[in-house]
């Protein structure tokens, strides 16, 4: 399987590829008022609205830092109503590809609730690198309102 | 050789690298610095550059277009020509193209389809000739166009079978979208040896898909007996 990876702060995370609609450089967004500081606002993706969500925002409550290797990554989100959305993703040092088995990966043995989405762990000489589950990555609040004012086309039952 | 210099310098590769004086000890193992992790690393930090100016506003509106989209559905072909006849080869089955070189005859073996054997960097490779395996599968004589540009051979290789047919011309290698493809004409397809599938124009040339299943066969047939 092959997996983008990315940056968020210095730690090294990774997403499979199978879930990524396209990788797109940063854009304007349009910002939501009152909207929690994780959520960077939206954009025009090829005519469909995409909220954004900051990852580093959201883990350590300071922004991607605006260069040229920090990149929306688009991924396929099923959300809690198992609808189908494109969902946007703001990392940094989006600039790399890696090749791994399902089963090199281990379980972190720790979860926390905060930062449930990063999920099992893989290492090479570099040191770990922790891989993304997309559909926990809106937080609970998040959820509730995250696409719940649009009208998409219902999940194939897979 | 695996201990991490820690007093690497910024910008190895001119000074023990390829553009320097080859002293760094990775590079018995690497060959090249573009092997090396160092000299990736250097490459993507290029990436860590501020956002130009206008760099926002340009991707914002880049991105609001929908995405041009190719025909999924293509395969790559190798197009050469035999006499007048352009055909089309799937690319995945090619190993290389040979300039011209002599065949061996071997005596009692060679035939009008299998001509002999040819040397391909060192190895004794089965050189067929793909003009004589048509004339005899189709039964029909053409005329050589009489323009011969350049001479080439091809090396395939498909099923762990390797043979060298030259040709008489290499238009080069092109992607063709599977739906343009069209059925060759009834009266070639009922024949029941024809090794073309099908034809699609390209350049103002008809080019005939070749069938690379049979054609291998074809031509393993040919050097069987």
């Amino acid at each position: 399987m092959l997996f983008l990876l990315f940056k968020i702060r210095n730690e090294r995370y990774c997403l499979d590829v199978s879930r990524i609609v396209e990788v797109a450089p940063m854009v304007i967004f349009k910002k939501i008022p009152h909207a929690p500081p994780y959520l960077s606002g939206l954009f025009n993706f090829r005519g469909t609205i995409v909220p954004v969500i900051d990852l580093s925002a959201l883990l350590y409550e300071e922004p991607c830092r605006p260069l040229l290797s920090t990149r929306i990554i688009l991924v396929d989100y099923i959300g809690p109503n198992r609808k189908r959305h494109i969902l946007g993703l703001l990392a940094e040092h989006v600039t790399e590809t890696i090749s791994r088995k399902e089963s090199d990966f281990q379980a972190p043995g720790v979860e926390v609730e905060d930062s449930r989405f990063l999920g099992d762990v893989i290492f090479d000489e570099e040191g770990m690198i922790q891989r993304v589950e997309v559909e926990r990555i809106p937080p609970q609040a998040l959820q509730e309102y995250l696409f719940s004012a649009g009208k998409d086309e219902a999940v194939d039952s897979e | 050789m695996n201990q991490k210099e820690d007093d690497i310098p910024m910008n190895c590769w001119r000074e023990i690298g390829i553009s320097g004086d080859f002293t760094c000890p990775r590079l018995l193992e690497l060959v090249h610095c573009r092997n090396c992790s160092e000299y990736n690393k250097a490459g993507r930090q290029l990436f860590d550059r501020e956002i130009p100016k206008g760099f926002l506003e340009e991707w914002t509106q880049n991105l609001t277009g929908t995405k041009e989209t190719e025909t999924l559905d293509t395969t790559s072909v190798i197009i050469f020509r035999i006499m007048s006849e352009w055909l089309a080869f799937r690319t995945v089955y090619l190993q290389e193209t040979v300039n011209m070189r002599p065949i061996h005859y071997i005596p009692f073996r060679s035939n009008n389809v299998f001509k002999g054997v040819v040397n391909v960097n060192g190895e004794l490779l089965l050189c067929v000739s793909a003009l004589d395996l048509f004339e005899s599968t189709r039964g029909e004589g053409r005329a050589p166009s009489g323009k011969t540009i350049y001479e080439r051979m091809l090396v395939i290789s498909r099923e762990g079978e390797r043979y060298v047919f030259p040709v008489d011309e290499v238009l080069g290698i092109y992607r063709l979208p599977l739906s343009e493809l069209s059925d060759p004409p009834v009266t070639m397809s009922k024949t029941p040896t024809n090794l073309v599938m099908g034809i699609f124009n390209l350049l103002d040339k008809r080019i005939g898909f070749l069938d690379d299943e049979k054609f291998c066969q074809s031509l393993k047939r040919s050097c069987a007996h």
